[in-house]
């Protein structure tokens, strides 16, 4: 589906720039990226690369993990906790938590203590948003505010329901506006009508502006 | 017909959701006598073959809209915007079918272009225009929510039983979120689909007389 936004792989590439440490076990000059400079790597000497290449030396079986502290089944269960606490959204260790969880557990699974429950306790939390989420989406469409402030959202989040909501909130926009924009023409003459209807973009865009209801919805 | 929701069909020219609201018929009394014009009103008892004043008759919307403008006829609310249907739809909007008919004095049914058709009708309810409004956007507000919930667990068999309940703007909202969330569960289950370069990193590519990589990811050499 290609809707101008990111998809969950899109967000994936891009959080695999994240910068990760690693143990090589072979020995490299220093690269030179277009993010940085990488490297240079001696065996057994932590060195930090972003992710995509930790996965690319893994893959090589030429490197070895030093795991987020955060992607650990201690951490995750307090932040679970904490997340199901909270009303609001808590704060994440990184915007990208969901991808490079994903990530890391595919490829360096096998080495991770507990990867079972480290990848059931990120779906866990992951699930505690979202049904956050939809909650907070169903109270801002049924409440009368003009805008919501969403603090700690993480972009994969919001691919749940970004077009929805979007969509959602212009049909609305809509139908609170119903007829602030096309006046009843009978009275008017035949002319005024027809200027009217020939340049609707326009009323409806100045409508959006000066519509009454939205005034009084921002008062109440 | 991809684009079905609301805000970009409403009264866009080439639009054919827009084309199908506005063939829906709704009720006129014309005020004018139409010579010779009797035959588009089988019932008709005049004998000249006119169209009298007084006759009410079904005409398409957009046909109703140009004989308003002109004064030739007035316009009747359609039942599904009149009180007794807002009641209906007051009690609890989530689980009335927008395409059932209902029984009452007489047949009617609510439209499977319900929103749409009535944005159209609004500016001809004088009286009640504000009461239409705000019962079209509390069954929308509370409809959302059911939306939302079933694009999120309904499995991809039921959704079809649940597209003839639905107004076809909440079908193609309900199918857009649908399509969100099984590309994020299908993600988050390792069923990941191939990203694709750029178009304009491919163009680029192919105008240079030697393809060069542009990755750099790939010059690094193991």
């Amino acid at each position: 589906m290609s809707t101008g936004t990111f998809d969950p792989e899109e967000l994936e590439f891009l959080a695999e720039e994240t910068m990760v440490t690693i143990i090589p076990s072979a020995r490299y000059p220093l690269f030179y990226m277009l993010g940085g400079d990488v490297g240079p790597m001696e065996p057994s000497i932590p060195v930090p690369v972003p992710l995509w290449l930790a996965v690319h030396m893994r893959q090589r079986k030429q490197c070895r993990l030093v795991v987020p502290d955060w992607l650990a089944v201690e951490p995750l269960l307090k932040l679970k906790e904490d997340e199901n606490n909270s009303p609001v959204f808590t704060s994440m260790p990184t915007k990208h938590y969901i991808e490079i969880s994903q990530v890391i557990l595919e490829s360096f699974g096998d080495e991770i203590p507990h990867s079972n429950d480290i990848r059931r306790l990120t779906k866990d939390i992951l699930d505690l948003r979202l049904a956050k989420l939809r909650a907070s989406v169903d109270a801002f469409i049924k409440g009368s505010n003009v805008y919501a402030k969403v603090d700690n959202i993480t972009e994969v989040e919001l691919c749940s329901l970004r077009n929805l909501l979007t969509r959602g909130v212009d049909q609305l926009d809509m139908l609170r506006s119903a007829g602030t924009y096309r006046a009843p023409v009978a009275a008017a003459t035949v002319e005024d009508s027809t200027t009217l209807s020939t340049n609707p973009g326009s009323a409806v865009r100045s409508s959006r502006l000066f519509s009454s209801d939205r005034n009084t919805s921002v008062n109440s | 017909m991809k684009e079905f929701y609301l805000a970009t069909t409403h009264e866009t020219y080439l639009s054919l959701s827009d084309i199908m609201v506005t063939d829906e018929k709704v009720a006129c009394t014309v005020t004018v006598d139409f010579a010779g014009l009797g035959y588009i009103h089988p019932s008709s008892s005049s004998e000249a073959g006119d169209l009298t004043v007084g006759t009410t008759l079904d005409l398409p919307l957009w046909m109703a809209t140009l004989m308003y403008r002109r004064q030739y006829a007035t316009i009747q609310i359609p039942p599904a915007y009149q009180e007794e249907a807002r009641k209906i739809l007051n009690v609890d909007p989530a689980v009335v079918d927008l395409r059932k008919e209902c029984a009452g004095r007489f047949r009617w049914r609510f439209s499977e272009n319900y929103y749409a058709l009535g944005l159209y009708i609004i500016p001809f309810s004088l009286n009640d225009a504000k009461e239409i409004r705000r019962s079209l956007t509390s069954t929308f507000q509370h409809r959302f929510r059911k939306i939302m919930d079933w694009s999120n667990s309904t499995h991809r068999d039921t959704l079809t039983n649940l597209y003839n309940r639905l107004d076809r703007s909440e079908v193609q909202l309900l199918q857009m979120g649908k399509a969100e969330q099984t590309a994020l569960s299908d993600w988050l289950d390792r069923r990941t689909k191939f990203l694709k370069a750029s178009h304009l990193v491919k163009s680029a590519q192919s105008t240079r007389a030697q393809p060069q990589r542009t990755d750099s990811r790939k010059r690094a050499r193991f």
